[in-house]
């Protein structure tokens, strides 16, 4: 009785299994034809842009466990997990273009000017010096010396005691906003200028956040476009000045 | 020959008072038209009311609505010619000689529409075949002003000639404008139709709706224009022909009054977001309302005159067929011309709803067209009757043709 | 108006129409037998672009570099928007304004256009919804979410489909563009598009002499001609270098939520965000295959 039970199951699993196996070759075979690393647009078999073939490379959604194990069993499937794992290295290290620099309050800079002569106080307090720095993030749980080192006020401390400069500031910031720093690397959060092809320019997190309250402050949006044929009358134009680009903007009556 | 050309400048220059005041009447809108068209030409679209969300216009509205018309004749062409039914051969002519000047209005409209008319060869160099419908259309409209421009020239010939034509030529003509009567009106739609971006447009019952409102505004137009050549000429159109076409309308305009319904009833009872543009031309949106009263005028002339078409004691009263013809030109006028191009942008694709009434410049050039057309026609007309009345003639002078051979 | 004064404005119309505004008539005619700009020998461009900077030069008195660069092998470009970030700011729309020389009025032009929209309202799809106008103190407005709308150069663009002369096509990197001289101004291509993409000179070209942008590019940022169809070019005069500068809306975003990138280049922040992020495209049941990626990092 038992026996056959079993004997079913493995009668089953011998029915199953090949027919698994085989639909899986046929799935990756399938997608090996497809160009690696061709783009998604005008293939409409792949319209929707998550099914990427790109296995190894990128954090996969949960959904096909089963089959990253197979995929390296196959020689053609390691070469390609190679190929991305080379790849790994400049697509999620640090950017290595770096032309911006920390938005330090011009002429304090460095603190041990100061602070080197001072004794470190660690009491929550009101600031006798640093007036303008108006903490607003995370306040309960921090205050300066959490992020500044206190014994080198020209360094910032990371919660295992390492010291950094200023100008990486990202990691102490990365500590706690790990899927946002992760992103940050890709170039998917943040502002990058400079070249598409070529040398970027890679915005700090503080050349975007003030540090100490990093939530956006409201802008003033710029002017509206103008309805057609109606009482928008454009009287000239006016420019203002973005980050040092020269913007041009209608003046209407 | 010379003489002949000679004689039809005389004839062109002469006439009644009527006559004279109609031509400088038309004559005064050309010149209006002309004025604007340069205005417009000099400075740019910018003269029109159209824009980024609405982008076609009233010039866009009336062609579509003058490609229904020239599309009609057929509705004349096929009993006649196919049936041999007596009545209506005669007058197969005029019905022709419409689909030349609406088609002639058609073309002008396009250009007047078109940012760089002076660009236009490029369609001929790199015209991009078959992919795009306007390419369809422009060759399916050319064809079908020659083809009509053969079979009248034809008919006129034999005509001047003493003779009467021959069916062996005018059969492959008459075979081929059939479907090419429908050709012109069915790309037009799909000039439309094929446009997802546009969901008003991009419903399959858009190509017959065309064909069948076609069917009612290019035959009312002939009823009136029968009556007036009838009065002015001693050309013969009977009643009895006259009625079999008003029938001919009253079967159109069911099937056009049903497709119609068809529309509304899926686009309203299933609600679905595609519904705006319907919304905007029966209740208005958001409070925008300027072609509210235009819709609810042409459902009412539409209703009513497919009510005085379907009575056969309406139908043959002259006065409420007359009435009826007039209900329907103004009807499908509508709801083919702004009723149809102006919702296809309204909401536009980002969700602005911009109102759309035709400037001052668009009407003048656009009356300027019709006059164009409208005169074309009465020159031909004009050019005919005396070749039917015998006055007007190819053969030497003093011989006059037998004039009843020309009539069947 | 009496007579002899309209058949004065009749006649110089008319001479307008014939006779180019710019004086001289043989250059008027190279520009109308001007030939289709992919049918264009390298010498033939080189000759049509220093007939075009003569007449800039002697029009706005302005060296205008007019640039033929072509499409740089194995590059494919695509466009990432990250809705969580975009505050609706509008420096894009303007940024965008400068550096491709648009019309400022009569009839103002501009590429991007960015839509507001209310939070938990119905937006995607039709966008019914949507706000063009508008215009708070500042912005993003309490419960409002903004979604700047441009060409979203498309695989399969509708516009390419219906334009009856083939004036607007798609490069080899994607870049849907417009040879303005070869357009008849039908319009046709703008009522096809589903992105209110395309924008037409309704009127003659107006930028302020002293804001002439004089680095173009021919498919791109020249002067441009009324009566015909101009739209987004993914800021070709200068993405099509090596290197080549990211457009101008990007640049300019103060969030930083603009992204582009070589979609067949594996490493490109635009593949890693679809790669990575779910990510949508407008209108996608439209079928036209936008390589203009909106997400949300959020």
């Amino acid at each position: 009785m038992k026996k056959t039970v079993i004997g079913k199951r493995l009668t089953m699993f011998s029915v199953v299994m090949p027919a698994v196996i085989l639909v899986f070759f046929l799935t990756i075979t399938g997608r090996a034809e497809e160009k690696p690393g061709a783009p998604v647009p005008g293939n409409h078999s792949q319209a929707s842009p998550q099914a990427v073939p790109q296995p190894t490379a990128s954090p996969q959604p949960a959904n096909q466990p089963n089959v990253s194990k197979p995929l390296s069993a196959t020689p053609q499937q390691t070469d390609n997990a190679n190929a991305a794992d080379a790849g790994k290295e400049t697509r999620f290290g640090i950017p290595k273009f770096f032309t911006t620099k920390p938005p330090l309050t011009p002429g304090i800079f460095p603190c041990s000017q100061c602070h080197a002569a001072m004794t470190p106080n660690k009491q929550r307090r009101e600031l006798g010096f640093h007036q303008d720095v108006v903490l607003n993030h995370a306040t309960k749980q921090r205050w300066c010396l959490d992020c500044h080192d206190a014994n080198d006020r020209d360094k910032l401390k990371l919660a295992n005691g390492d010291l950094i400069p200023f100008t990486e500031s990202y990691f102490l910031c990365g500590q706690c906003h790990g899927n946002i720093f992760r992103d940050w690397k890709t170039g998917i959060h943040g502002k990058r200028i400079g070249y598409w092809n070529g040398e970027k320019q890679y915005y700090l997190c503080v050349n975007c956040h003030n540090q100490h309250s990093p939530k956006f402050q409201p802008l003033k949006p710029l002017p509206m476009p103008a309805r057609p044929h109606s009482g928008d009358v454009v009287k000239g134009t006016t420019s203002v000045d973005i980050e040092g680009k020269k913007i041009y903007i209608p003046v209407y009556k | 020959m010379l003489n002949f050309f000679k004689d039809l400048v005389m004839h062109l220059l002469k006439g009644n008072k009527a006559y004279y005041v109609w031509v400088l009447f038309l004559l005064g809108l050309i010149f209006m038209g002309v004025e604007s068209y340069i205005k417009q030409a000099t400075d740019g679209l910018i003269v029109t009311n159209m824009s980024d969300q609405v982008s076609w216009g009233f010039y866009i509205s009336n062609f579509t609505f003058m490609v229904g018309v020239a599309a009609a004749s057929v509705m004349l062409v096929i009993p006649s010619y196919l049936y041999n039914f007596k009545p209506i051969k005669e007058i197969v002519l005029f019905a022709e000689m419409l689909a030349i000047s609406a088609v002639v209005m058609c073309l002008l409209l396009v250009v007047a529409d078109m940012g760089k008319p002076l660009a236009g060869w490029h369609l001929l160099v790199k015209p991009n075949f078959p992919s795009s419908l306007l390419v369809w259309d422009v060759i399916v409209l050319n064809g079908y002003l020659i083809l009509n421009v053969l079979a009248v020239t034809y008919v006129l010939y034999r005509a001047a000639s003493g003779k009467a034509y021959k069916m062996s030529v005018m059969w492959p003509i008459v075979l081929i404008s059939i479907p090419w009567a429908f050709s012109i009106h069915t790309v037009t739609a799909f000039l439309y139709n094929g446009l997802s971006s546009r969901p008003f447009w991009n419903a399959s019952i858009v190509a017959p709706r065309f064909i069948a409102s076609a069917l009612c505004s290019g035959p009312a137009l002939m009823l009136i224009i029968f009556q007036i050549a009838r009065k002015l000429s001693e050309i013969e159109v009977s009643d009895e022909a006259l009625s079999k076409i008003a029938e001919f309308i009253a079967y159109a305009m069911g099937l056009n009054l049903y497709l119609y319904a068809a529309e509304l009833f899926k686009e309203f009872y299933s609600n679905s977001m595609h519904v705006a543009p319907m919304e905007y031309l029966f209740f208005g949106l958001k409070g925008h309302n300027v072609l509210v009263p235009f819709t609810w005028t042409a459902m009412v002339c539409n209703l009513t005159a497919f009510t005085l078409f379907i009575i056969p004691k309406t139908r043959k009263n002259f006065l409420t067929m007359n009435f009826a013809c007039l209900l329907i030109f103004v009807g499908v006028y509508i709801d083919k011309g702004m009723g149809l191009i102006i919702p296809g942008f309204v909401p536009d694709t980002l969700g602005e709803i911009y109102d759309y009434l035709p400037s001052a410049i668009e009407l003048k050039v656009t009356a300027g067209i019709w006059a164009v057309g409208a005169l074309l026609y009465t020159f031909m007309v004009k050019t005919a009757i005396p070749i039917y009345k015998g006055e007007l003639s190819l053969l030497p002078k003093g011989s006059r043709p037998d004039i009843r051979s020309l009539h069947h | 108006m009496d007579r002899r004064d309209f058949l004065k404005g009749a006649a110089i119309g008319m001479a307008a129409i014939a006779i180019p505004p710019v004086n001289a008539s043989a250059s008027y005619l190279e520009t109308f037998f001007q030939k289709y700009y992919r049918e264009m020998t390298p010498e033939d461009k080189k000759k049509v672009v220093e007939r075009l900077e003569k007449e800039y030069r002697e029009k706005y008195h302005k060296d205008i570099r007019v640039k033929t660069t072509e499409a740089i092998p194995g590059v494919l470009y695509g466009y990432g928007l990250d809705l969580s970030r975009c505050i609706g700011c509008r420096r894009c729309v303007y940024a965008c304004v400068t550096e491709n020389n648009l019309s400022r009025s009569n009839p103002q032009i501009q590429y991007i256009t960015v839509l507001q929209f209310k939070n938990g309202e119905k937006w995607v799809t039709d966008l019914e919804e949507s706000e063009k106008y508008y215009n708070p103190e500042t912005v993003p407005a309490p419960d409002h979410f903004y979604m700047p709308v441009q060409c979203q150069q498309c695989e399969d663009p509708p516009c390419v489909r219906v334009c009856p002369t083939q004036a607007t096509y798609k490069a080899e990197d994607g870049i849907v563009v417009v040879d303005y001289n070869w357009c008849i101004g039908c319009r046709y291509c703008m009522a096809a598009c589903p992105y209110g993409a395309r924008k037409f000179n309704w009127g003659e070209w107006n930028v302020p002499t002293d804001q002439i942008n004089t680095n173009t590019h021919y498919l791109g940022n020249r002067p441009k001609i009324k009566g015909s169809v101009e739209k987004c070019t993914f800021c070709i005069q200068r993405v099509r270098e090596v290197p080549g500068r990211y457009t101008a809306c990007v640049e300019i975003c103060p969030v930083g939520a603009r992204k582009f990138g070589n979609l067949l280049d594996p490493a490109s922040e635009i593949r890693l965000l679809i790669e990575t992020k779910r990510v949508f495209r407008l209108k996608e049941e439209l079928n036209t295959n936008p390589k203009f990626y909106y997400f949300f990092s959020l």
